[in-house]
């Protein structure tokens, strides 16, 4: 990273450009020359540096409330808000970050994205962020160091999220059945619900993400929690054609086989609903997803909050893991880009993304803030959170482990998975060959 | 239409006629089936399309369509307006500038030029998207609605050219002379004698662009990010991906999309026809 | 004619030429270069990689797969969707009355926008509430429901048939136009001479028409190569790859992957197999008879 002397110089822009152009910047929008990159020796085109743009995913829904606070507190500056639903934004950040048409702030992964982006010069540290005001030991040191290159701060989180399989209590209590502690159980869940006529696990698969969620909770299970923590490293633990992760596959067979999930789940989408609704309507008894899963039933199907609960996917016998581990990450995380023409607004803003404030509004959409300290009202919500601070471990989101070539072919092989177009072994073999050749 | 005769020699007998009006009522419930789901579905309510997805709706609703203003929807109707309106007048404007000298200056050169053109018709648009991309940002034109008329107007330009230039060789060299008799410069000719004469040719070119550039996805898709800069395809496919479990409501935008494509197609059918068939014909 | 005035010439051409080389000619040239390199992107260093592309995209089977899908989709649109369109031309073209009322209706799915028919096929074939599927139910084949994009078996057939869908009105429009624009006095001729209505279309109106059937067939093999939009927005390529496409596996390499020197490679491929139709075209117009179009 260059240093230190490249920010002053581009703060003083930023204030010159503030000075002489308060007059354009009311017209900046996210459009060309409106995100005020600095234009080199072009003497601070500004272009409206009195406006930041932030990118964030569409279903961070109290961003804008935080915006609110922070263009309170600071007269004269704007933000421009950029959303987009989770598949576009990756493709779409991708192409922008590091132009003059890219964020100065925004949502941001941890693993190899940030890696990456912090390789590529793309972002910049929050460590003096971290060090004022009230962010100063706000979060736990677990928490800090899923935003941290070689110890650096490059991302800061509001919340967690992890994934668990959510149930319809109503559906259970009627079949009589109660949460599975071991796999054996599972099975017999899905036995006794596909009886009683209804799809066990709603499922949609078409983005491949979802599947690869379970793939990755599996993994974690089969081989413990060593496989994900070192994986990515120069020595990962264990290979992804280790048997353990043959077995992981297996269970996803084994599921399907079963027929825990509703027919076509390859061809339908998530984003668009298509799984969601087949459990709030109360076709389908269950649906493993992540803890939006509350939010979401918040806003399309209120009354399902009475009737919904989760447990974790369990173990089996001769599994690593145990039942108790999880999978997730960090989400939203914000970072902050290195082309940006005002850093120290840049950082500010990030504060109210990430403080006390924006942590208790984003538990009351039912989210996991990490902000320490934070009351969560919602009795599930609070359940949730107690189970993620409770896990042992944590397996990362599998798609932004490695690089997007190799969570490309990861993402085909497991959606191969879950369409029984694809052997267990042939899997593992595929991922460890895809993972050599990233590796090179 | 009116002066064809094509099948009055022989009269088929009743059941001929009972079976082809049995095939043409079929063909049209196969081309029609999914446009009336889809108008059908954007009258109902979230619940009343669940428990009845095919059927009519039992309560109809229209909150489906007022919904849609509160959304993004007019911005993608305006985006996609003015980027139409420039690259029809772009493409209009530069392929008659060119097909002027390749049809009526005496040059060797043209016959090499028009196949330059010509040989722009055949180039998949995939070919040219990861360099147009970088350009784009190079230009700093990335992510505005300035970055697809460039694009849009290439493309279209070989056919506008092709078809111009095979109009403007018929019109009467008399004309010309005449003109240039009363001292008319190339331009004025251009403005005074061959514009007014080239109506048809340059509505055909009109219309080939339009349907083009309306509906076109791929440079959109790489070239804008900002929701606030889509063209209606874009943000249709953006409101897909944002819609959740509202399907009605999917269905009303998605009648709402395809109206002015029906509305064009009313107002102006026989161009609509004759510039598809001459864009596609266009090797004759 | 105007005698040679270079400068006016190339003046009157410049607009053009420019707007042309610099998005169309250039990026052509540059898609080529950029298929010898390797290349995450800019601001990313491009490393020549010589024939290190093509020599891996020839083991992809990936790309072998998009293919396979693309020619498969190249097959159907010749032999369904075109005499699909041709047969909905004859229905316009035979009817005594309300002709335009006719092609009106037949030609609507190609008035709508890629989109919107990729969105509204996902809705007819999705597994709980599409119309396919609640159709077979009805008629008591419950059997016979699928989730019809979720499978390899049936996803890359029910993309293509929305294709169809889409596009045979297409050609029907140039069918008719091509129709009417035959001579009349051949089949009066035809008719005075006895000729069944069956036998003037096999020796009268097909005959004639084969110029038309050349060009739309030439049409339909470029259509089916670029196609793009309805298999990105209805599967995104998947389920594992069984919808690929070359275009689709183009975008996923550039876009999604970042490996823009191999997704240039692709799109090579992609211009090379148009070259070749091209050519076909150019031999093939040499010696056809002029079709008029009105």
């Amino acid at each position: 990273m260059s240093s230190t002397r490249k920010r002053t110089s581009r703060s003083l822009m930023a204030l010159g450009a503030a000075v002489s152009l308060a007059a354009v910047a009311a017209c900046g929008t996210s459009g060309p020359g409106g995100g005020g990159s600095d234009d080199g020796d072009g003497g601070g085109d500004g272009g409206g540096a009195q406006t930041l743009n932030l990118w964030h995913l569409s279903s961070m829904s109290t961003v804008p409330d935080a915006v609110q606070r922070f263009e309170d507190a600071n007269p004269g500056w704007t933000v421009n808000l950029t959303e987009a639903p989770n598949d576009q934004y990756k493709t779409k950040l991708r192409v922008a970050l590091g132009t003059d048409t890219g964020p100065d702030v925004f949502h941001n992964w941890g693993g190899s994205d940030l890696v990456e982006y912090e390789a590529s010069g793309l972002i910049l540290p929050l460590d003096d962020l971290l060090e004022s005001g009230d962010l100063a030991g706000a979060f736990t040191d677990a928490v800090l160091e899923q935003g941290q290159v070689d110890g650096t701060q490059y991302g800061l989180a509001t919340a967690v999220e992890a994934s668990m399989v959510w149930y319809n209590t109503e559906i259970f209590d009627e079949l009589g059945l109660v949460p599975p502690t071991t796999w054996d159980e599972f099975l017999e869940v899905i036995e006794a619900t596909k009886a009683a006529g209804l799809i066990p696990i709603a499922m949609a698969n078409s983005t491949q993400w979802p599947g690869s969620q379970w793939w990755s909770e599996l993994v974690a299970l089969s081989c413990g929690p060593d496989f994900w923590a070192t994986l990515g490293s120069d020595s990962p633990a264990i290979p992804l054609d280790d048997p353990c992760v043959v077995t992981a596959n297996e269970k996803i067979v084994e599921l399907v086989e079963a027929g825990a999930f509703n027919q076509g789940f390859n061809g339908l989408d998530y984003d668009t609903g298509e799984s969601r609704q087949l459990f709030w309507s109360g076709q389908a008894a269950m649906n493993h997803m992540g803890n939006w899963t509350l939010p979401s039933a918040q806003d399309e199907a209120p009354e399902m909050l009475d009737k919904l609960d989760f447990f974790l996917v369990p173990a089996w016998e001769g599994a690593v893991g145990t039942g108790d581990m999880m999978t997730g990450g960090l989400s939203p995380v914000y970072s902050v880009a290195a082309t940006t023409a005002a850093p120290d607004m840049a950082k500010e803003l990030v504060r109210y993304l990430v403080d006390a404030q924006a942590a208790a509004d984003i538990a009351t959409v039912g989210r996991i803030p990490v902000y320490q300290g934070t009351e969560i009202s919602d009795p599930l919500g609070a359940k949730v959170s107690e189970a993620i601070n409770a896990a042992p471990a944590l397996a990362p989101w599998p798609d932004h482990v490695l690089a997007p070539e190799w969570t490309t072919a990861m993402l085909q092989a497991t959606q191969g998975l879950f369409g029984l177009t694809l052997s267990p072994e042939d899997a593992a073999t595929q991922l460890q060959a895809a993972y050599e050749q990233v590796q090179q | 239409m009116a002066t064809v005769r094509t099948r009055s020699a022989v009269r088929p007998g009743p059941a001929v006629a009972t079976v082809r009006l049995l095939l043409a009522v079929f063909a049209a419930v196969m081309c029609l089936f999914p446009v009336v789901f889809m108008v059908l579905g954007s009258l109902k309510t979230r619940g009343g399309f669940l428990e009845n997805p095919f059927g009519l709706p039992r309560d109809l609703t229209f909150e489906n369509f007022t919904n849609l203003v509160s959304t993004g929807f007019a911005k993608y109707f305006g985006n996609s307006i003015t980027v139409t309106l420039v690259s029809v007048a772009g493409t209009v404007a530069l392929a008659i500038l060119a097909a002027y000298p390749l049809s009526r200056f005496q040059t060797r050169l043209n016959t090499p030029m028009t196949l330059v053109f010509l040989g722009g018709i055949m180039i998949p648009v995939h070919v040219t998207l990861i360099p147009i991309y970088v350009l784009t940002q190079e230009m700093r034109m990335y992510d505005s609605i300035g970055a697809l008329f460039g694009p849009y107007i290439a493309f279209n330009l070989p056919v506008a050219v092709f078809v111009l230039t095979s109009f403007f060789k018929q019109l009467p060299e008399s004309i010309f002379d005449a003109a240039r008799i009363d001292g008319a410069g190339h331009l004025r000719i251009l403005r005074s004698v061959v514009v007014p004469m080239a109506g048809p040719a340059i509505s055909t070119v009109a219309v080939i662009t339009f349907i083009f550039v309306w509906n076109e996805f791929v440079f959109g898709l790489v070239l804008l990010s900002s929701d606030t800069n889509y063209t209606l395809p874009l943000g249709l496919n953006a409101f897909y991906g944002n819609f959740s479990v509202n399907i009605p409501g999917m269905m009303a935008a998605l009648t709402v999309a395809t109206l002015p494509s029906l509305l064009f197609y009313l107002a102006a059918q026989e161009r609509v026809v004759a510039g598809l068939a001459a864009g596609a014909l266009r090797g004759e | 004619m105007i005698r040679t005035d270079r400068l006016k010439w190339i003046a009157f051409l410049a607009p053009a030429l420019i707007v042309y080389g610099v998005f169309l000619v250039y990026p052509v040239v540059q898609s080529a270069m950029l298929s010898f390199s390797s290349w995450a992107g800019p601001g990313r260093p491009a490393l020549p990689v010589g024939f290190g592309n093509f020599a891996e995209l020839f083991q992809d089977p990936v790309f072998w797969l998009s293919m396979r899908n693309t020619a498969a989709l190249l097959f159907v649109s010749v032999f369904l969707q075109l005499p699909l369109g041709l047969g909905l031309a004859l229905i316009v073209t035979s009817a005594r009355r309300g002709r335009r009322i006719w092609r009106g209706i037949y030609f609507l799915p190609t008035l709508m926008s890629t989109v919107a028919v990729a969105i509204l096929w996902r809705f007819i074939y999705s597994p709980s509430y599409g119309i396919l599927n609640g159709f077979l139910r009805a008629i008591g084949l419950e059997s016979l429901t699928q989730g019809w994009l979720g499978q390899p078996s049936t996803a890359l057939w029910a993309v293509i048939g929305a294709n169809v869908w889409q596009w045979a009105p297409f050609y029907m429009i140039i069918y008719i136009a091509a129709i009417l624009g035959l001579d009349q006095e051949l089949y009066e001729a035809a008719s005075i001479d006895g000729a069944t209505r069956g036998q003037q279309f096999r020796f009268v109106t097909l005959p004639l028409l084969v110029p038309v059937l050349v060009t739309t067939s030439i049409l339909s093999l470029a259509g089916a190569i670029k196609a793009f939009d309805l298999v990105y927005i209805m599967t995104g390529g998947g389920p594992t790859h069984s919808t690929e496409l070359l275009a689709t596996y183009m975008f996923l390499q550039g876009f999604t992957n970042y490996r823009l020197g191999y997704a240039s490679a692709i799109a090579m491929v992609i211009f090379t197999i148009t070259l070749v139709l091209t050519v076909i075209v150019l031999l093939r117009s040499n010696r056809r008879p002029r079709a008029k179009v009105r």
